[in-house]
């Protein structure tokens, strides 16, 4: 590998260096919990669950019950916020709560009768949302199987992805219809419904104040949404690929967006750290033959994970809160530390 | 539907002028057994599938897709739209959009995207060219959007008998993409033209639900 890498920003100062690689069967998606510690890989086989540490420990193996047949079961996920439980949906349209600690399947949650296409925890972890592949939006009781309310969302396509506000208050879900879907939580209704933007979105993330609501796909950018005025204020995260996952880390000023191929899922493609207020790029993450599954923040940096070669990379850029303040014009190459393989 | 002629004339004229590359190895009259049987089902909804991450709203509105310099095989399309009952669907709005020939679909713009509106006996028809294969996705592929006052809006996309991946028995192998939900939306495709300038023709029939 390159001693130099195409990391580029104007952080300054900062290392992208491939913290760990764990050698595993092929993985499709990743997920990082909040406070990156657990990771979850998903494969055609099911996924794994790992505890991140030295070394690095694999929780446990969850086989995907389709995979025999050929087919797959797993559609979506999230960690709970306190990073104990992973909820994961299916296509038998039920929620799987699999305990981090417990490594087992603690509970199962029935939604709809067709598959569950997206789950999302509230930043108190008190409520999950489903969406579904019969239309409808649904809030829960994330400790029981209680539901709070049911609403129709997109009338045709997949919602593919949904979020709570940092507040608790709104919900909203993307489509493949390119609309977007903003709920009041605790009024149960639909508040507004964003029609102009004009392709699907694919990641979605409320600004910390929850005024605000960015989304980004098909189109390759990422739209501000007011969640007042109604209308697209800004966009920002133009890329040559589709948007396919946003993340904004604790403290509200930075977005991260991971990128893919739009046609070809293993082809490169970067992940890049945009400044909330301005929208300027302010970190690119680009190896060369790798496309990341997953983006998490903590309060050392922001981690990302890739798969190749048969093994889940585990790469992090840590920074310091001050050098993002500094909004310094210095272009930063990452330099990498030598791979260490933990587990095998 | 064709005209005069029912699909199965059609197949049966292609098949004796030897301009149907429908490579099934049935005989022909099975194959013609298998569509006719199909079409006699002509009440059932057309199945729906996926919508794609690629669907963009305000296409515009024309039937020519294609420009006379485009790579790749010229491709014709026509089909009726109704429901359940039979009744012509006039005035539905039907949005397509595909890949190119290269599989590649136009996020900055609007190639190989149009809205139609179904005639007066609720025919549609555009000009494209055959789309590409793509690694994300098996077959090719033509996605579908209709809409109709009174009825369910359908999500659907067109296949073709011929692509190599069916390996010439689409009825056997439409599941080797597994979002081709049945032989009812993998359609025959007609050679047309002539052999300086081929071109192929497809009939797709749209059967809505009523709400």
């Amino acid at each position: 590998m390159a001693p130099l890498l195409p990391t580029s920003g104007s952080l300054g100062g900062q290392t992208l260096r491939e913290e760990k690689s764990i050698r595993c069967e092929k993985i499709i998606f990743a997920l990082t919990s909040r406070d990156a510690r657990h990771i979850a890989a998903l494969g055609p086989a099911g996924f794994n669950l790992w505890e991140r540490g030295d070394p690095i420990r694999r929780i446990a193996l969850f086989p995907d019950p389709a995979h025999r047949a050929g087919g797959w079961s797993f559609t979506a996920w999230a960690f709970s916020p306190d990073g104990k439980i992973l909820a994961v949906s299916d296509v038998a349209g039920t929620v799987g709560f699999y305990e981090t600690q417990g490594s087992k399947l603690s509970r199962r949650l029935p939604v709809s009768e067709s598959p569950v296409w997206a789950v999302a925890y509230s930043a108190d972890g008190g409520l999950l949302a489903t969406t579904s592949a019969d239309h409808f939006v649904r809030v829960w009781d994330a400790t029981s199987n209680r539901m709070m309310w049911a609403l129709p969302g997109a009338e045709v396509g997949f919602m593919r992805a949904a979020a709570f506000s940092p507040d608790g208050a709104k919900l909203a879900a993307v489509a493949d219809n390119a609309n977007v879907y903003v709920f009041d939580v605790l009024a149960s209704k639909l508040i507004r419904m964003f029609d102009n933007t004009l392709m699907a979105s694919f990641g979605l993330a409320f600004t910390k104040d929850s005024k605000h609501l960015a989304v980004g796909g098909a189109s390759s950018e990422i739209s501000l949404l007011g969640l007042t005025t109604g209308v697209v204020e800004r966009t920002f995260g133009r890329e040559q690929n589709v948007v396919a996952g946003l993340t904004l880390n604790a403290h509200g000023d930075i977005f991260a967006a991971r990128y893919r191929n739009p046609l070809d899922m293993t082809k490169p493609a970067p992940v890049i750290l945009w400044d909330a207020a301005s929208g300027k790029e302010r970190l690119k993450i680009d190896i060369p033959d790798t496309h990341f599954n997953a983006i998490g923040f903590n309060e050392n940096g922001v981690t990302v994970t890739s798969w190749s070669d048969g093994a889940l990379h585990i790469w992090s850029v840590p920074f310091r809160r001050s050098d993002w303040r500094l909004g310094a014009d210095e272009s930063a190459v990452a330099k990498v530390v030598t791979p260490r393989s933990i587990c095998r | 539907m064709s005209g005069s002629f029912s699909r199965r004339d059609v197949l049966r004229m292609c098949t004796a002028f030897g301009a149907l590359t429908l490579a099934m190895p049935l005989p022909v009259e099975a194959a013609l057994d298998l569509i006719q049987a199909a079409e006699d089902r002509g009440s059932s909804p057309t199945p729906t599938t996926v919508m794609g991450p690629f669907f963009k709203k305000s296409a515009p509105r024309t039937a020519v897709l294609r420009t006379a310099s485009d790579p790749g095989l010229p491709l014709s399309v026509k089909g009726r739209v109704s429901d359940v009952r039979g009744d012509s669907l006039n005035g539905a709005m039907i949005e397509v959009w595909q890949a190119d020939h290269f599989g590649r679909y136009d996020i900055e713009g609007y190639r190989y995207r149009a809205t139609l509106v179904a005639g007066r006996v609720g025919e549609y028809e555009f000009e494209s060219v055959m789309p590409g294969h793509y690694p994300d996705r098996v077959a090719q592929h033509v996605h579908y959007l209709v809409r109709a006052p009174g009825h369910k809006p359908l999500v659907t996309q067109l296949y073709f008998a011929t692509d190599q991946i069916f390996e010439g028995n689409p009825a056997k192998n439409f599941h080797r993409d597994p979002l081709v939900p049945s032989m009812d939306v993998v359609r025959p495709v007609v050679l047309t033209g002539n052999p300086q300038a081929p071109q192929v023709s497809v009939v797709f029939d749209l059967c809505l639900e009523r709400i």
